[in-house]
C-alpha cells in the first residue's frame, strides 16, 4: 500500500510499495497477462516479489520446484534486470532454459524502486534433447518437464517487447504520478502549517501592538496626572511667592521704624534686617523651583508628544498587520485548495 | 565718620534713593483704591485712604518725564513725609535700605545747572559699580503743588469707609 505519512525526502528510501497501489498493479498484471498469454511478476530493487505471479507457466513451476532450478532462474532474472536497469528501458532475453523473458525497470527520477519481470514464452520449439538435459540439469522428471515446454506459448521477440513496453509505461508512470501527487502533498501541507505559524505569529503581533497602545495611552494619563500636580504646586508656590513677598514689606517698614526709632530701635533693626534676608531667600527659592516646574512641565509637553508618536506608529502596525493577516487568509485557501486537489488525485 | 540710611527703590531701571527720616513707610499700590481727583496736575494719580489718612499719590514716572508713564498692578508706594505732609510716591520696587558713609555720597551742585524742574537731585551716592540718584524729597513738590495739594490734607483725619 501507498505510504502517505513517510517522510520520502530521499529516493533511496522509497519502495515500490510506497509508490505504487499494489492491489492495482496485480489486477493489472493479472488481466495483462492473461490477455497477452505471457506471465508476469513484479519486485521491488532486492529483487523480493511484491506481486502474486500472474500467469506463471507449468514449465516455470517445474524449474522453481528444485533449489539448483530456483537459483539458476533467479541468477537469470538478476542478469535481465541489471541489464534493463542500466538501459534504463525493457530488454527482452532468453533465460537459462531458453525462454524469452523481459525486464521493464520501474523508475524514479533516474532510481530503479522496482521491476516487472515476465516472459515465459518461446520464439520456437528448440527441440526435446535441449529441455531433457535441462531437466536433469535441475533435478526434474525429464519427460514430463518436456511436455511441459511443448505447452509453452509462441510469440515473436518483438510481441514480447511491446508487452513490456506496455507494462512499463503503465508502471512508470503510475510512480511518477504518484511522486508527484506526493511531493505536491507535502509542499502544501509545509505551506499550511508555515502559513498557520504566520496567522499565529501575526496575531501575537496585532495584540501585542494593542498592548502597547494601551500601555502608552496608560502613561498619558499618568503624565497628565504628573502635569496637573506640578500646576498644583504652582499655586502653592503663587501662595508662598505672595507671603514673601509680604514678609519683604513687612521688614522694610520694620527697618524704617526701627531707623526713625533712633538708638533705641538698634536691636529691631537687625530683627527687621534678618526678615528681608529670609523673605529674599524664600524669593530666590521660588524662583528656583519655578524654574523646576517650567522644566518638568516641558519635559512633561514633550513626553506627552512622543506618546502620541508612539500610538501613531503602533496604529500603523496594526493596520499592516491587518493588512498582511488579509493575504495570509487569501494564501490560505489557496493552500487549502491545493491540499485537497493533492489528496483527491 | 558721619553716615545715613536711605531707602532705595527702582524706577525705569535706575536706582533712586531717600534719606529714611523722610519716609514714613511703603506699601502695595493693589492694596488700596485710587480715587481720582477732577482738574488736578498731571503728576498726582489720586488720593488714597492709609490708615485714615488721605494720601495724595505722586507718579515720579511722568514727574521724570519717561514716556510710559502709567501706573502698573504691581508698583509700590513709598510714603513720603514731605514738609509734614504725606504724599505717596509711586515705584517700581522698593529694594533696600542701606547706609551711604558720606564720602560715598557726591553732591550734584556742580554738575547739574539748578533749575526748578531738577533741584531735588541733591547729589549720587556711589556704591560698587552702582550710581544712586538721591532725592531731596522736601524739593520733590515744587511750590505751586504743594499749593494745590495742602487742601486734600488739611484734615488730618477722615472718615473711613
Amino acid at each position: 500500500m501507498r505510504n502517505n505519512g513517510k517522510e520520502l525526502t530521499d529516493l533511496s528510501n522509497i519502495k515500490l510499495q510506497d509508490v505504487i497501489d499494489l492491489e492495482f498493479l496485480q489486477k493489472f498484471q493479472d488481466d495483462f497477462a492473461t490477455a497477452i498469454g505471457l506471465a508476469s511478476v513484479t519486485v521491488d530493487k532486492e529483487g523480493t516479489p511484491v506481486t502474486e505471479p500472474s500467469r506463471y507457466t507449468r514449465f516455470c513451476n517445474y524449474v522453481h520446484s528444485t533449489e539448483t532450478g530456483d537459483n539458476r532462474c533467479a541468477e537469470s532474472h538478476r542478469k535481465g534486470g541489471e541489464d534493463a536497469v542500466r538501459l534504463g528501458k525493457p530488454v527482452a532475453y532468453e533465460c537459462h532454459a531458453g525462454l524469452i523473458d523481459f525486464a521493464a525497470p520501474i523508475m524514479l527520477e533516474g532510481q530503479i524502486i522496482g521491476t516487472i519481470l515476465g516472459g515465459q514464452v518461446l520464439e520456437t520449439f528448440q527441440g526435446e534433447e535441449k529441455y531433457m538435459r535441462i531437466a536433469s540439469e535441475i533435478g526434474v522428471e525429464e519427460t514430463d518437464f518436456v511436455m511441459a515446454a511443448k505447452e509453452i506459448r509462441k510469440m515473436s521477440k518483438t510481441e514480447i517487447l511491446a508487452a513490456a513496453e506496455v507494462l512499463y509505461y503503465v508502471a512508470n508512470s503510475m510512480a511518477k504520478n504518484w511522486y508527484h501527487e506526493y511531493k505536491l502533498k507535502n509542499a502544501t501541507e509545509a505551506l499550511n502549517q508555515s502559513l498557520n505559524k504566520i496567522a499565529a505569529t501575526m496575531q501575537q503581533l496585532a495584540s501585542s501592538a494593542q498592548e502597547v497602545n494601551s500601555t502608552q495611552n496608560r502613561l498619558n494619563r499618568e503624565i497628565e496626572n504628573v502635569n496637573t500636580m506640578s500646576e498644583q504646586i504652582s499655586e502653592v508656590l503663587e501662595f508662598i511667592r505672595e507671603i514673601a513677598d509680604e514678609t519683604r514689606m513687612l521688614g522694610l517698614n520694620a527697618a524704617i521704624e526701627a531707623a526713625r526709632a533712633g538708638t533705641a530701635g538698634l536691636g529691631f533693626g537687625v530683627v527687621a534686617d534678618e526678615i528681608r534676608k529670609l523673605s529674599s531667600e524664600s524669593k530666590q527659592t521660588v524662583i528656583k523651583i519655578k524654574s523646576y516646574i517650567d522644566n518638568i512641565q516641558a519635559s512633561v509637553k514633550n513626553t506627552v508628544k512622543i506618546g502620541n508618536d508612539t500610538v501613531t506608529v503602533t496604529e500603523e502596525q496594526a493596520a499592516a498587520v491587518e493588512e498582511v493577516t488579509a493575504s495570509i487568509e487569501d494564501i490560505t485557501s489557496l493552500a487549502e485548495s491545493l491540499n485537497e486537489l493533492a489528496h483527491n488525485n | 565718620m558721619a553716615s545715613k540710611q536711605f531707602i532705595i527703590f527702582q524706577l525705569d531701571q535706575q536706582h533712586y534713593g531717600i534719606e529714611i527720616d523722610f519716609v514714613n513707610g511703603i506699601n502695595r499700590l493693589r492694596d488700596f483704591n485710587i480715587s481720582s481727583v477732577p482738574n488736578s496736575l498731571d503728576y498726582i494719580e489720586g488720593i488714597i485712604n492709609l490708615r485714615g489718612k488721605v494720601i495724595p499719590l505722586y507718579n515720579l514716572r511722568k514727574r521724570f518725564k519717561f514716556k510710559d508713564n502709567a501706573i502698573r498692578k504691581n508698583d509700590e508706594l513709598l510714603i513720603a513725609l514731605v514738609n509734614e505732609m504725606n504724599i505717596g510716591l509711586i515705584t517700581d520696587e522698593v529694594i533696600d535700605i542701606v547706609r551711604f558713609e558720606d564720602t560715598d555720597i557726591e553732591q550734584t551742585k556742580g554738575l547739574f545747572s539748578p533749575s526748578s524742574t531738577n533741584n531735588f537731585i541733591t547729589s549720587i551716592a556711589k556704591k560698587d559699580q552702582q550710581m544712586i540718584i538721591i532725592l531731596d524729597v522736601e524739593k520733590i513738590l515744587t511750590a505751586e503743588e504743594q499749593d494745590f495739594i495742602d487742601p486734600f490734607v488739611q484734615t488730618e483725619e477722615i472718615e473711613v469707609d
